[in-house]
């Protein structure tokens, strides 16, 4: 994570050579290093790690058809155990299996709506904060606006007008996580756009938008990647509710959330199809959560103990 | 103080106005007519105009936002295609379980949110601290409807100590009405006090940290004093705000919580009005969702102004830049 950070970083750097590149690079080296000493950010980070590879090996590690029903006596909410090592749902489907191909569409969902909303909203909240005015009105009031609406009410309401498909999903929680980085990046703007290196930058002529990448972006970049993957824990939340409720990627593809809620159904007598696919959304919610909150500790230049 | 409120009053209504016009753009795009789904796909010709003009669904829909918002302004919200019923009178009718819901998970997590969180401020470093802070790590990354699954398995089926589902009125019978709401309740809540419990622990570290502080102690007070009177009072400033963005949470959780729990609530109510496209009821509850969001802030921002005296000299924008 951190080492992909740097590399823009160093590269605008070099092209045009306007702060010298050796500050920035101790600066992305300490926080490196702050990284690494945190506890937090590292069992965050395997977490992380672990969920992106069952995300793209999932289907190879299945030891079964996540869609194949075994309905011979027997098989059917079998516990767990045995041939299935954690037990099968009401169609003798194989849980584990169906877990490990449910982490895709659940690790996109949350990382890609989350890059969409942090993209979008870290250019919307330069255009905002460094252009001010009546852009920044129209634009901060239409965030209000979005804010306002209870976040999974409007996701839901987006799921039913563009239909239940992953791509769907992706966007309707991107545009709900939209204000929070519209907000973070104009906020943080504000800050600095009136202090003497920017108004040097502005003097010696260099345009708005270098000067808005150049000189203002490094400086949020910090609480950006928190906020991001402190987003991204609670995306996949979202994207499991959204499921629950039937609205998210469509069966038969094994989703966390619709699982849980199938298995809701029948856990008086058989429990496990109810509990392992929650289990499995926490640990992966829980993994961007460390990560977010030992980041932060990191990237913090005022946290020091 | 007064023309702060006004301000603040007045900057509401755009924004009720935006969410109105969105939410009437967006259910319009909706694909599926609502008066087909009503009356099933065999029906067909004069029988669905007829319908659809009764409703007014055969004019433009700019003008039937406007001719829906001088109807709302007068607190007529239509009725339900679905039903027949008026929108008005069910919100009403659903609205007191929603607000029950809401209050007691907001209850819940402020007991059990702020007094962890001082213990965790004065223990800092401590396994006390560790042990609450992984708590609460849990509670923010844990599904509210995963465990709201568990719980009953737990204490409803297992242990038969609470009832699975249903609603009864608190005004029927109070003992069963907060039984059937507890485990909603607790459910819908953790994540909130798991959240106000790691906001209260930062902000009370960051005012521990402050000179008043050392006076205070320094001064002879002993450490639970000066914590409950200096402390708390300052560090509180920030977890209002969280509270009441929080709130939206709550009430966005509501719609799951209640599906669950088959709560007969307002969230409930939204929930089956978008799956059947029963525009009126969509339109109604969303507004009136956001209105209790926008009311809860505004209430935010009062208390705000009572417990921060340097919010009504500075105004809005001190308020801001604090949260």
């Amino acid at each position: 994570m951190s080492s992909q950070t740097i590399q823009p970083e160093a590269e605008t750097g070099q092209n045009i050579a306007v702060l010298p590149l050796k500050a920035s690079q101790s600066y992305w080296q300490g926080i490196v290093k702050r990284t690494f000493r945190s506890l937090q950010a590292i069992i965050g980070g395997i977490i992380v790690l672990l969920f992106a590879f069952v995300a793209i090996f999932g289907p190879t590690l299945a030891p079964k058809s996540p869609t194949a029903m075994n309905m011979k006596s027997g098989q059917r909410l079998a516990p767990p155990g045995g041939d299935f090592l954690l037990g099968t749902d009401d169609f003798g489907r194989d849980i584990l299996s169906r877990i490990l191909y449910g982490a895709g569409a659940s690790f996109q969902v949350g990382v890609f709506s989350v890059g969409i909303a942090l993209i979008v909203g870290t250019i919307l909240g330069l255009l905002a904060g460094y252009q001010g005015g009546k852009l920044d009105g129209t634009l901060m009031s239409l965030m209000d606006i979005l804010f306002a609406f209870p976040a999974v009410l409007l996701a839901i309401a987006i799921m039913s007008v563009l239909g239940p498909t992953l791509n769907n999903v992706i966007l309707a929680i991107g545009i709900v996580n939209l204000p929070v980085f519209v907000r973070l990046t104009r906020g943080a703007v504000l800050s600095v756009k009136n202090l003497l290196y920017i108004e040097a930058a502005r003097a010696l002529g260099v345009p708005a938008w270098l000067i808005a990448i150049r000189h203002i972006l490094p400086n949020i970049l910090a609480p950006l990647i928190v906020q991001a993957s402190l987003t991204i824990a609670a995306a996949i939340l979202t994207e499991a509710s959204l499921s629950y409720l039937g609205l998210g990627n469509p069966p038969p593809a094994p989703s966390w959330g619709n699982m849980l809620a199938t298995g809701y159904g029948f856990m008086e007598t058989s429990p496990w199809p109810a509990i392992f696919p929650g289990l499995a959304i926490m640990l992966a919610v829980l993994g961007f959560n460390l990560l977010g909150d030992g980041l932060r500790d990191a990237l913090d230049p005022t946290i020091k103990d | 103080m007064g023309k702060y409120l006004t301000v603040k009053l007045l900057s509401a209504i755009p924004v009720l106005l935006g969410v109105s016009f969105l939410t009437f753009a967006l259910i319009r795009l909706i694909p599926g007519d609502p008066v087909q789904i009503m009356l099933g796909p065999e029906i067909e010709g004069t029988r669905v105009d007829e319908i659809r003009r009764l409703y007014g669904l055969d004019r433009p829909w700019p003008v039937q936002y406007v001719e829906w918002l001088v109807n709302a302004f007068q607190g007529n919200l239509g009725t339900s295609i679905r039903s027949g019923l008026s929108v008005t009178d069910s919100i009403i009718e659903k609205i007191p379980i929603t607000l029950e819901l809401t209050l007691l998970s907001l209850a819940f997590g402020l007991i059990i949110g702020l007094p962890l969180a001082v213990l965790a401020a004065q223990k800092r470093g401590k396994f006390v601290d560790g042990l609450v802070t992984s708590i609460a790590l849990l509670g923010i990354s844990m599904p509210g409807f995963w465990l709201a699954t568990l719980m009953v398995l737990l204490f409803s089926l297992t242990l038969r100590w609470f009832p699975t589902i249903g609603y009864v009125g608190f005004f029927e019978s109070p003992w069963d009405n907060l039984s059937h709401l507890l485990l909603p309740a607790v459910s819908l809540g953790l994540a909130f006090g798991a959240t106000i419990m790691r906001f209260t622990r930062s902000s009370l570290l960051e005012v521990y940290g402050q000179d008043y502080m050392r006076t205070a102690r320094a001064k002879g007070l002993s450490r639970q004093k000066v914590t409950y009177m200096h402390g708390l009072k300052n560090a509180l400033i920030p977890v209002i705000t969280v509270t009441g963005i929080q709130v939206g949470r709550l009430l966005g959780g509501a719609v799951i919580v209640e599906q669950i729990f088959t709560l007969p609530g307002l969230g409930r109510y939204t929930y089956d009005a978008i799956s059947t496209r029963d525009y009126p009821v969509i339109q109604g509850t969303v507004l009136v969702f956001t209105l209790v969001f926008i009311l809860v802030n505004l209430l935010v921002d009062i208390i705000y102004g009572l417990v921060d005296p340097r919010i009504k000299v500075a105004g809005d924008s001190a308020g801001k830049q604090k949260a």
